[in-house]
């Protein structure tokens, strides 16, 4: 059974009890009454933070069969040091990666994990798939100005990489991925590839 | 005309090789000593950059799938474009690679891979010093020419 105080990620525990909270105090009310193996404790919280939520916990003797990881986005030193100091059990920096939150409750709670190959199988394409969605298309070239294709199909043919990174500053931020993928272009030496399909984009 | 200020490194060297390894590290070392460097990794990006932005000098790898280095060559000294650009030929040292050809299709020098970074410096320095007083030499013409 886990605890998540005011952590904001989707579950993707099942098997396990989980209970909520909101705030500090919350925390202190659920947890004495229903004692969990371990509580994910956000550090910065409205009414009672994490800290005070954590000496609180730990203040008492039940309280010591309870392991409490803090949630920080602080990486300083120094707060670690403040957070075992209240009774912290060990402590995760946000964002987290979800493997690290597994490997914790490994490590604490001796659980094991089943895994479903189909969830990794999907979850591996998925890895794989995100590069290439910086593909580079037509539709990704038009949402530029005809001036800036031109000048671009230009540089291309002259095979001035140079003048493409230039030109790939300035793209704007939301076409992000164009930019990548134009940029993946160069670093390949694909100069025809950009040239044709902007030049098919030009007469489209 | 501007009188050509005699910089051994500057100008514009394109690359033509179709392992981009060998184009980075050559193109590496080029850009460290002061050249603008172009690649491209087969024989039609290689034709279409010089045509369109002439480089100062061309190293052409020979062996290449699909059209060889010796071919692109002899396709840049027949376009009245691209036919005064000198060219080095890159070849690797243990393949038995004609040098008489290499001549005859047109290049001025070869280097051989692996490279020797500073040799090959060397030979694009020389090959860019003669380019430079090629032009001094027209410029000085079209002076003289104009005086008479």
């Amino acid at each position: 059974v886990t605890l998540r105080v005011r952590s904001h990620q989707p579950s993707a525990i099942s098997h396990q009890q989980e209970e909520k909270a909101e705030n500090g105090q919350e925390a202190v009310e659920i947890w004495s009454n229903w004692e969990p193996h371990l509580i994910w404790m956000d550090m910065r919280m409205p009414v009672m933070n994490g800290y005070q939520a954590a000496q609180t916990i730990k203040s008492h003797l039940k309280g010591q069969a309870t392991v409490i990881i803090a949630l920080t986005a602080s990486s300083f030193e120094e707060e670690r040091k403040i957070f075992i100091s209240a009774g912290c059990d060990d402590f995760v920096h946000k964002p987290f990666m979800e493997d690290e939150i597994f490997d914790k409750m490994a490590q604490y709670l001796g659980v094991r994990y089943l895994y479903r190959a189909i969830d990794k199988l999907n979850n591996m394409e998925s890895v794989e798939r995100s590069p290439r969605m910086e593909q580079l298309t037509e539709s990704a070239l038009a949402v530029m100005s005809d001036q800036w294709l031109r000048q671009l199909l230009q540089a291309a043919t002259q095979l001035d990489w140079i003048l493409i990174s230039q030109l790939i500053e300035q793209i704007p931020e939301e076409h992000s991925l164009l930019a990548q993928a134009i940029q993946q272009k160069v670093d390949n030496f694909d100069f025809d590839r950009i040239a044709n399909l902007v030049q098919q984009t030009i007469n489209s | 005309m501007n009188s050509h200020q005699f910089n051994l490194s500057c100008g514009t060297i394109l690359i033509v090789d179709d392992i981009p390894d060998n184009l980075r590290i050559l193109s590496t070392a080029l850009t460290e000593n002061g050249y603008q460097v172009r690649c491209a990794k087969n024989a039609a990006m290689a034709l279409m950059g010089a045509r369109n932005a002439s480089p100062d000098l061309i190293l052409l790898d020979i062996k290449m799938p699909d059209v060889d280095g010796y071919e692109v060559c002899q396709r840049l000294k027949a376009d009245p474009k691209t036919c005064d650009i000198p060219v080095i030929f890159l070849s690797a040292m243990d393949d038995v690679f004609d040098k008489v050809k290499a001549f005859a299709v047109g290049g001025v020098d070869y280097i051989t891979k692996p490279f020797q970074v500073p040799e090959a410096i060397a030979r694009v320095q020389h090959q860019i010093a003669l380019q430079v007083a090629k032009a001094e030499i027209r410029a000085l013409n079209t002076e003289l020419e104009q005086r008479v």
